[in-house]
Parts: structure tokens; sequence; C-alpha cells
């Protein structure tokens, strides 16, 4: 995990845990906007009384003073996270939300963001508005749970999660989701295997713009209220097909593809744009898969 | 009541392009929504779940209306364009933007009756459709020669492209999801819409429907001027394998085999009755033109047809797409059960 401070704005301590693709963007998009100091500590994710030190030692590493902002951008396993798996990460959450609801008892305004998932919660809707979450697998069950348990935590300052869609995007050292996969194996013309088939509708979302949105929210100083759950979607549904078909454009060459013929993942998922924050804003489809292309040419693919 | 669609119902999305609607969107919206209580009443498995609206660079106050219907009602979708692109990127834009099972293409000043949604998804259910064109019962503009133009240059534009279909395209469409959303992806700003629809599926059906251009008929005003209509034309040719290439191929082959044929009985004349030909020398000269004039044409038609294939290519004309039409049956089962009212 990652504590990142700095005197101004009025002293916020961040202190983040979980830095993978979306972790990673977020704390891009701090440094971006805010010089801040950054110690590193480390985390165990499955040694919970090593974990208690841990803690302890972070708490002792943050100021007397000031708002602490919170972060939970973790997550253990996808889509096919089995219920043990999904508990594990249930309870590290329940662990920082505890460990923020007791900052919070010292009089100081603690802020919590949580990263859900939309995917997760509305598997198999279309035209989603949001509403009443549906989880039809573990991983979902579990989002839900980990929401759960922050809406319970009402001592915390601001309480919000962000239920991002099917996030892509890259980053140094990661690639995660369909259109990077797709990006990523014609630069060294390997096969793509999908698990869906060429009709299935997602809505896809670059996790920069997750990044910045999120970034932007910790930033931000507010007073408590109800939690708040955000769905992070472009609102613009594509196909795989589409996907594929925009990719052949932008690599000028055939992608190499597979596609399962029992796939476990084909239900199609929209949201309506209806449903989206105001102050949201996504990169279209195709700008994004065009900064994902320069930046994989850029770089070592 | 819900406002929701159930897990299991055949959802709708509408596609409205807007160029100069001001004047009906209010009506449209209020026409689509008691459609979709209705049906939202009948526990109908279909529902109404979005209607796309795509400011096309309105040239009246269209663009802040729709913004006001969107907040009046959280199943529109607002999308505004930032220049006037036409009428067909405009549905386009909508359709990539729909997630319904069904797309439903109309225009935007009622000519196009959301009513007739229902006839048209009857219609491609009950026959495995996966496009229904509504196509007039009558005389859309009520002008002889405005709709004997429109008419004839449909006619002439299926003998130009061999499109058997041509005649029935119409914007007021149904189509069913997946193949509305892989044509408008392969789409180029050259391409024909409902050309690319029939690289996707040959299941194409028309549903006589009355429409009436209520616009047209009280101002006199199309919309299609004669040079849209040229370039509605161009893009259609530009979108299809022209049969004009194939007829240049086959005359020029013609030619080849006439001038072969025509020098074998020249030869029999010149050797067995010699003195029958009166003038000399023309004839070699005569076949020689033939013979390569043909062939020039024939290989340039060969050259054309590979050069055309591979403009197709480039334009996306898929290898393969598979489809899915077992989701239908719900709603043909309910719509067996609930006829339509006879007029």
């Amino acid at each position: 995990m990652k504590l990142l401070q700095a005197k101004e704005r009025d002293g916020l301590s961040v202190l983040m845990f979980g830095l993978g693709l979306i972790g990673g963007a977020v704390d891009r998009s701090l440094q971006l906007r805010w010089r801040a100091r950054e110690q590193r500590f480390p985390y165990d994710w499955h040694d919970s009384s090593l974990r208690q030190a841990q803690r302890a030692a972070i708490r002792a590493a943050l100021p007397t003073r000031g708002r602490i902002a919170m972060v939970w951008t973790g997550g253990q396993s996808g889509f096919a996270a089995t219920e043990a798996g999904m508990a594990q990460e249930t309870a590290l959450v329940t662990e920082l939300v505890d460990m923020a609801e007791a900052l919070a008892r010292d009089g100081r305004p603690v802020d919590f963001h949580m990263l859900s998932s939309a995917g997760g919660l509305f598997e198999g809707q279309t035209h989603c508005s949001g509403g009443v979450p549906h989880p039809v697998r573990p991983y979902g069950e579990g989002k839900r749970q980990q929401e759960e348990i922050l809406a319970r935590a009402v001592g915390l300052n601001r309480r919000r999660v962000y239920r991002p869609s099917s996030v892509y995007g890259v980053t140094r050292s990661r690639r995660v989701g369909l259109v990077t996969a797709l990006i990523s194996n014609a630069m060294r013309g390997g096969t793509t295997r999908i698990f869906g088939n060429q009709n299935t509708l997602r809505d896809y979302v670059l996790v920069d713009d997750i990044g910045h949105y999120i970034a932007r929210s910790i930033l931000q100083s507010g007073s408590g209220g109800p939690i708040e759950a955000l769905l992070l979607a472009s609102g613009r549904p594509a196909s795989v097909f589409e996907v594929i078909q925009r990719i052949t454009e932008r690599m000028e060459r055939p992608l190499l593809l597979q596609f399962d013929p029992h796939p476990s993942n084909a239900q199609d998922m929209s949201f309506l744009p209806s449903a989206l924050p105001a102050d949201w804003q996504a990169t279209p489809l195709p700008s994004g898969i065009a900064g994902i292309v320069t930046f994989l040419r850029s770089g070592p693919a | 009541m819900s406002d929701s669609p159930q897990p299991q119902s055949t959802t709708i999305s509408v596609v409205v392009p807007v160029y100069c609607g001001s004047d009906y969107l209010e009506a449209l919206v209020e026409a689509l929504d008691s459609l979709r209580r209705e049906w939202q009443a009948q526990e109908a498995p279909f529902f109404l779940a979005e209607a796309i609206f795509v400011d096309d660079a309105a040239i009246d106050q269209s663009g802040p209306l729709i913004d006001r219907l969107a907040g009046q009602h959280p199943w529109i979708v607002p999308l505004h364009l930032s220049r006037n692109f036409g009428q067909h990127p405009a549905t386009i834009v909508g359709i990539l933007h729909s997630s319904g099972d069904w797309v439903v293409t109309m225009d935007e000043d009622l000519q196009h009756r959301p009513e007739i949604i229902k006839r048209l998804l009857r219609k491609a259910v009950t026959e495995h459709s996966d496009i229904v064109y509504a196509k007039p019962a009558s005389a859309v503009h009520e002008a002889a020669i405005r709709d004997w133009t429109s008419r004839s240059f449909k006619r002439l534009m299926q003998w130009l492209t061999d499109n058997p279909n041509l005649p029935d395209f119409n914007s007021f469409r149904l189509i069913r999801g997946p193949v509305a959303r892989a044509a408008a992806s392969v789409c180029s700003h050259d391409t024909y819409l409902d050309i690319t629809l029939g690289w996707f599926t040959q299941n194409i059906s028309v549903l006589r429907a009355e429409m009436k251009d209520e616009r047209y008929i009280r101002t006199k005003r199309s919309g299609y001027s004669l040079k849209s209509l040229l370039s509605h034309g161009w893009r259609m040719i530009f979108s299809s394998q022209i049969k004009l290439l194939r007829i240049g191929s086959v005359l020029g082959l013609s030619a080849m085999v006439f001038s072969v044929l025509a020098a074998v009985y020249f030869l029999v004349i010149r050797i067995f009755f010699p003195l029958d030909i009166a003038v000399q020398g023309w004839t070699s000269l005569f076949l020689a033109i033939t013979f390569f004039g043909g062939l020039s044409a024939f290989m340039l038609g060969i050259a054309l047809q590979y050069l055309s294939s591979m403009i197709l290519k480039v334009h996306g004309k898929p290898t393969f797409f598979t489809i899915d039409r077992s989701g239908d049956v719900p709603a043909a089962q309910w719509l067996e059960q609930h006829p339509d009212p006879q007029p």
C-alpha cells in the first residue's frame, strides 16, 4: 500500500490499498494533480495477524491532524472468483473500514473511497439504471457485501463507491481487458481467446478516465452524508464484433481469434447514460483504442 | 408498474436522427411513452427500453429540446453531433449507442408512426426476419412527380447494384440488434447503411403500412435536393459491387470469342474460297482490333472486380457473422395470442 501526504489541501493524507490497474491509474492521476510525499508500506493480503501489525505501523506514520482519505482499489480475483476468494477479499475490506472508523473516532474527517464493479453487480442486465444490484455469481455478491459494509460505517465523513463497467487499459507492467488483450496479441501475432460471442455487448471504459475521476473525488473536500454509489460506464455499449473491427482498422492487420463455443461470459450488459454521474465523462472507444495502440507501439509490446 | 425491463424481456431501442424536428419531437416522445406504457400494462414480453435522439446539428431548437425531454424521461438518450453529418451517419451513431435486442430507426417528423413498431416486431419474430422495412401502402408525398422520381431512382439503383432489396429500403426499419450494430460498426462515411445491412443478413421482410410525409404535404419542401439524391445514389453504388463491371467483362469476353470464331471462318474462306474475298488485308486488322479490344475490356473488368472486392473488404464486408434467433420465441408466442385489432 501507499501513503501520500502533503502540507497543502488541509494536510490531506491518502492511504491507497491496491495498486493494480485501477489503483495505479488513481495513483498516477493523484501525482499529476497533487505534489505529495510518498511512503510505501507492506500490506499482506493473506495473513490477518501480520496485517494487524502493518495497520498499526501505517497509523503511526499518519499525522495527528488533517483529513484522511482511504482508498480501496484492490481485488484478489475477477469474475471467476470463488465464494472463499470473495470472503477473503471482503474480510480485508471489513478490516479497512474498521480502521477508517477507528481513525474517525479520533475526531478527524475520514473519507472512504471504495472500488466495486458494475459488471459484478448488474451482470446480464441491459439498459441498466444502476438501481438495486442483482449479482449472479460470488464475485458480484462479494462486491455487494463490501458496499453494505461501507454503508453501515456511518461514522465516516464521505463514503463513495465507484462501480466501473468493463475496464480496459494499460500500464507499463499490466494489460487488462479484452481491448488491450486483442491489441497486445495482434502486435505479437498471437491468438486471442474470447469467452463471449461476436454479439456480446459490454460497456467499455478506459482506466485512465476512472483514475482521473476517483483522484478528483479524493482531492475534493466535503462533508459527510449518505453513501454515494457512482456508476462509471460510458453509456455506450459496444459489441465484441465492433471492438474487433475498430482494432483491425487501427492495427491494419487481421486479428487471430478463437471464440469459445460454450462461452461462460456472453451475457449482454449496458447502462443508460442517465444513470451516470453528471461530472463524469468517458473517452470514446475509438479514441481509447487509438491511445492504447500508440502506447503499446511506443513501448515494449 | 416497474420502469425497467424484466430480465427475460426482449428489449427495443428506438433511434431517431434529428435535423429539423422541434415541431414534432414532443409529440413523438409522447407517442413512444404511451407505447411503452401500453406494452408494460399488457405485460408484453418486449419492452421499449430506450429512445436515442441524435441531434445532427439541428437547424432549429431540437438540440435543447432533446436535452429537456431527456431530463424528463430517463429512457431517452440525447446525443449531439459536432456538425451536420447527414441522416445515415446520425442513424449509425444512434445504432452504435443502442443495446436493444431490436433496433427501430425512424424519422423525427411522425411520418413513421410508433404504433407500427409492434407490427414490425410481429413480422420479424414470426418470419424469423432480421430486418423488416416499413413500405408505404400508398403515395407518401401525395405528389405524383415526387413519388415517381423516388420510385424510378430506386429502380435505377436496383438495376445498377443488382440488389433485389433496394426498392424496399426505407428509413423506418426494425433491425435485429446485433445485425444493426455490426453493420453500423463497419460503415464508413461513404458506405450506405442498408447495403451494409445486406452483408449480414438475407432474412429481410417488408411490411406495408400507411405513411405520409406530412411535412412535405404541408410545406411542399422535401428534405432531399437533387444534390443529396445524387450523393445517396453515389454511396449506394460505391458500397455495392457494380453490375456495369460484370457487363463490361462479359462484353469484352464476347468480343474475344467473336473475333476467334470470325478468324476461323475467314481462314476457311481464305483457304477454300479465296476469290470470295474482294478486299485484301482488312480482315486481319478488324479481327486483331476486336480480339485485343475484347481482351483489354475483359482484363480491365477482372482488375476492377478485384479492386471492387478489395474495397468491399476495406469497407468491412464480413467473412462470416453468427446470429442467435432463439430469443424470438416468447415475443412470437405472445403476439400470436394478441392479434392486432382489425382496422
